[in-house]
Formats: structure tokens, sequence, C-alpha cells
């Protein structure tokens, strides 16, 4: 490719990233509007139920992130090209990031309606487990050693975890149920008002906008950052190797 | 040589090793003593409490142990560059994985076998109410965490892993062992096993699942 | 508040500064990076040191 198409492939790329990120706020905003001006207040858990709309989604693109980094590692492992690691690093960031969101509302969302900020809900246990799944996988690419090694090794982390999540869902929600506490639940089982279903699809919407807009993000900074690398132990004259390594070393070593 | 055989001798190997070392003996069951002393005296000495708790720090006392027990299991094979004589072998490389993970879950249930009396005594409960259904969770508990643990074992060979990262990886994933463990052990000491099928139920999954997983992508870990 | 409007409010206020932050972090990354591509690129080309 010719040094000018690169430079329109990147302009257009970034170009790209504005738009998506303008129609992320844009989308983020009307959520906003109709969460927390449009749909009523519950009966029951009055406006503390407007939590809702970006509990749900927020713990939606948690799982969808992750069943992300189990594509995108078995799509590494299998074909050994950098773009799915990458996908697979970016996604796990992000991931961890509306993970720890979810759990924060979910916590503050029950405080008024269970009175206390835990209460071992199955749901929340499980995402607290997802979380510190993440944070593993995060940890083992943070590892002092080779990039295509912590690349193996945190894919690996990736499909094991993700195929664990279903389990330990289960074996929370049986242990839960042994203790029928009077616990309500935070999403009760009588239908949802049509305003209401429509602010949770909208949040649903906006989220899954925000999500594809920082991974974008953060694939950047990862080819960004891969790129300090390359030009670290591309072959030069006259500098002693030692010293780019290092300089590479501070910028990836953060990633 | 099958997969089976392969594992057989890598297994053979390590229990060899630990025969003579006495690693699991020496140091981890002792470990596991000191631990269960020390809940005991952080929750007691009123035997209610014990009692309730006992099944929960029994399993966690058998967590850390399995811990331990990988960490020294993948340590013996960074020393004197043993792991390039295993890799270069004809070895499938889930053999390494199977047989390290049988040669440790052995390992477990010998000291499990010691402990658990232990435990019987300091916290003042009978185990021997329903011995199948106890057994039948040790066992497949063990199991489980053999897989997760002989999996990720490997990453024990970087230093800073060995430290933090890796009982940080295992905690979380073997939590339905954790779980179901505790459920079955305690359905079992209060008499009530017919009641422990579906627990067991799920620790049999587990084991399958990690199992086969850890068969599949283990080779993925050994490549450099 | 008898509405339960604080909770409400904590949860949004929470969601938006979280957000904001790690947009700003990766901006911030980002422009790190192309920075110090750019310094060793451009030093490389530069030959060696005088």
């Amino acid at each position: 490719m010719g040094s000018a198409e690169r430079m329109m492939g990147k302009l257009t790329a970034r170009r790209g990233e504005r738009v998506l990120g303008w129609l992320t706020l844009a989308a983020l905003a009307g959520s906003a509007v109709m969460s927390l001006v449009i749909a009523p207040p519950d009966a029951e858990q009055r406006n503390a139920q407007r939590l809702m709309y970006i509990h749900v989604p927020s713990a939606w693109l948690a799982y969808l992130a992750f069943a992300v980094v189990f594509s995108a590692s078995i799509a590494y492992l299998r074909t050994k090209r950098t773009r799915w690691d990458r996908l697979a690093a970016a996604s796990a960031e992000v991931g961890v990031l509306f993970t720890a969101l979810a759990i924060a509302l979910g916590s503050i969302w029950g405080k008024p309606i269970w009175g206390t900020w835990w209460t071992w809900d199955p749901r929340l246990t499980t995402t607290a487990i997802l979380l510190l799944i993440y944070v593993g996988y995060l940890a083992v690419r943070k590892l002092p050693d080779s990039p295509a090694r912590k690349a193996r090794w945190s894919a690996v982390v990736g499909i094991v975890g993700f195929l664990d999540v279903p389990i330990v869902h289960l074996s929370v929600t049986w242990w839960r149920s042994l203790h029928q506490g009077p616990t309500v639940r935070l999403l009760g089982e009588s239908t949802i008002a049509p305003a209401m279903l429509a602010a949770l699809l909208v949040g649903v919407g906006a989220f899954t906008l925000l999500y594809l807009y920082l991974v974008t993000l953060r694939l950047r900074v990862g080819r960004l950052e891969d790129r300090v690398l390359a030009e670290a132990l591309s072959p030069r004259v006259g500098q002693p190797p030692e010293s780019l390594l290092a300089e590479a070393g501070e910028v990836v070593g953060s990633g | 040589m099958s997969l089976i055989r392969q594992s057989a001798v890598i297994a053979a190997k390590d229990l060899r090793i630990e025969v003579r070392g006495r690693y699991a003996l020496g140091a981890v069951l002792p470990f596991a003593g000191t631990l269960l002393i020390a809940f005991g005296l952080s929750l007691g000495p009123g035997r209610t409490l014990l009692q309730e708790t006992a099944p929960g720090l029994l399993w966690l006392a058998v967590l850390f142990a399995s811990v331990l027990s990988f960490r020294q299991a993948y340590q013996s094979e960074s020393e004197d560059g043993a792991i390039e004589g295993l890799l270069l072998a004809p070895v499938d490389r889930a053999a390494i994985f199977l047989g390290k993970a049988v040669a440790v879950i052995a390992a477990l249930l010998v000291m499990e076998v010691v402990v658990v009396p232990m435990v019987a005594g300091l916290f003042g409960l009978s185990f021997g109410r329903e011995p199948l259904t106890l057994a039948a969770a040790f066992v497949l508990g063990t199991i489980g965490l053999g897989a997760v643990g002989s999996l990720f074992g490997v990453l024990t060979e970087s230093p800073r892993a060995r430290e933090a990262v890796f009982p940080l990886l295992v905690l979380p994933l073997a939590t339905p062992v954790l779980v179901a463990g505790v459920k079955a052990t305690s359905l079992a000491v209060g008499g009530r096993g017919g009641e422990a099928g579906s627990w067991l139920g799920l620790l049999v999954a587990f084991d399958l699942v990690f199992l086969a997983a850890g068969t599949l992508v283990f080779g993925y870990l050994l490549e450099d | 508040m008898d509405s339960l409007w604080g909770y409400a409010i904590a949860g949004y206020v929470l969601t938006a500064l979280a957000l904001t932050g790690y947009v700003a972090s990766l901006f911030a990354r980002a422009r790190r990076a192309g920075a110090r591509a750019a310094a060793i690129a451009s030093r490389r080309s530069a030959g060696p040191r005088q």
C-alpha cells in the first residue's frame, strides 16, 4: 500500500471514530432524557428504579464484552494473527469497566430497596466473580514476559473463564436459593410499563454504541503501543538497542 | 503410546518425586493444619459457630493446599531445565496436563484423609454419617481443583505469576467447586446426603468441562 | 429524599464520571504512544548520536 493510501486509510478511520463518538454521545444523551425525564417513577421503588436504565445495559455489555474476549481468544489461538489478540485485550479492558460499573450501580440500586449494600444476589455475585476473572486476564497480560506468550496465556484464560461463568452462575443461584430471605428482586416479576421498556431498550442501544466506540478507541491505543515496540525493535544505525527497548518498555509496560 | 498411558507415566514420575521429596506431606499438610487451627482460633471457642462453619473452612484449606501443591508441581519442572526435557520427548502436551493433575489430586486426597478427621476432632463434628456422599464430594471436588490448578499451574514459570496471579486465577474459577463441595459436605454431615445429588452433579459437570477444556488448550500454554 | 432521587442521581453521576475518565485516559495514552513512536522513528533517521 502506498503511503498516500495509508494516510487516507488512517484519516477515514479517524473520521469514522469521531463520527461514532458523536453518535454515541447523542445516543447516551437521548437515553438519559428518556430514563430521567420521560420514564415514570416506579410505584414501589420510586425514582431509585431509574438506575435500571444504566445498570442493566452495563451488565449486558459486561457479558457481551467477555463473549467477544472468548471469541477473539479462540480466533487468536487458531490463526495467531495479532488483530485478534488486540481485540481480546481491548474488549477485556472495556469489559472490566462495564462490569465494575454494573456492580457499583447494582449496589447503589439495592441500598434503598434491600436496605443494605449487598445481599449476595446471585446475578450480582456472579458478576463480581466475572470481574475477578477479567482482572486475572488483565494481570496475565501485564506479566513481564514475551508478548506472544502473554497473548497465548491470556487467550487461554479468556476461553476457560468464559466457559466457567455459566457454571458459576448456576452454583451461586442454587446456593442463594437455599436462603429465601426477605430480599426483593430488583427487577420485579410484574410486567414492565411501555415507557419503561422503551427507555430500557434505548439504554441498551446507547450502551452498545458506547461499547463499540470504547473498543475502537482502545484498539487504536493498542495499535499505537504496538508500533512503539516495533519502532524500537527495528534495525537502526548507531543507537544502542537497550535504550530503545527501555523507551518502548516504558510505554508498552503500562498497557 | 496413548494419551492415557502417557499421562500415567507422567503422573507416576510426579508421584515418585513427591514420595522422595515429601513436599505434600512435609509442607502442604502442616500448612493445612495450621490454617485450620488458625480458623478455629479466630472463630471459636464456641462450639456452634465452629460446627456450622467447619465444612466451609475445610474446603478453604483444601483450596489453598491445591494452590501450593501446583506451584510445587510446576516448580520442579523449572529447576535444571527439566521442562525442556519434557517438551523434547514425544509426549502429547495434554498428557502433561492430565498426568500432573492426577499426581496432585492423589496427593490432595491423601491429605484430605488426614485433615477430615482432624477437623472432626477440632470442630466437634461427626463425618461418619454419610461416608459415601462425603467421599464423593471430596473426590469430585478435588478432581475439579486438580483440573484448574494443573491448567494454570504452567503460569507459575513466570516468577511474578507465581506470587499472586496464579491464586488470583484459580480462586474465582474454582468457585463452583467451593460452593458445591461445601454444600454437599454440610448435607453429608447433617445426615441429609440424599439431597446432595444436584451438588454432586454440578461437580461432575465442572470436572468434565475443565478436564476437556484443559486437554484441548494446554498445548498453547507451553508453546514458545 | 422521599422520592429516592438521590440514589438515581448518584448512579448517573458515577457512570458519567467513569466513562469520561476512561475516554480521557484512552486519548492520553494514544497521544503518548504516538509521540513516543514518532520520537523513536525520528531518532532513527537522524542517525548515530553526536
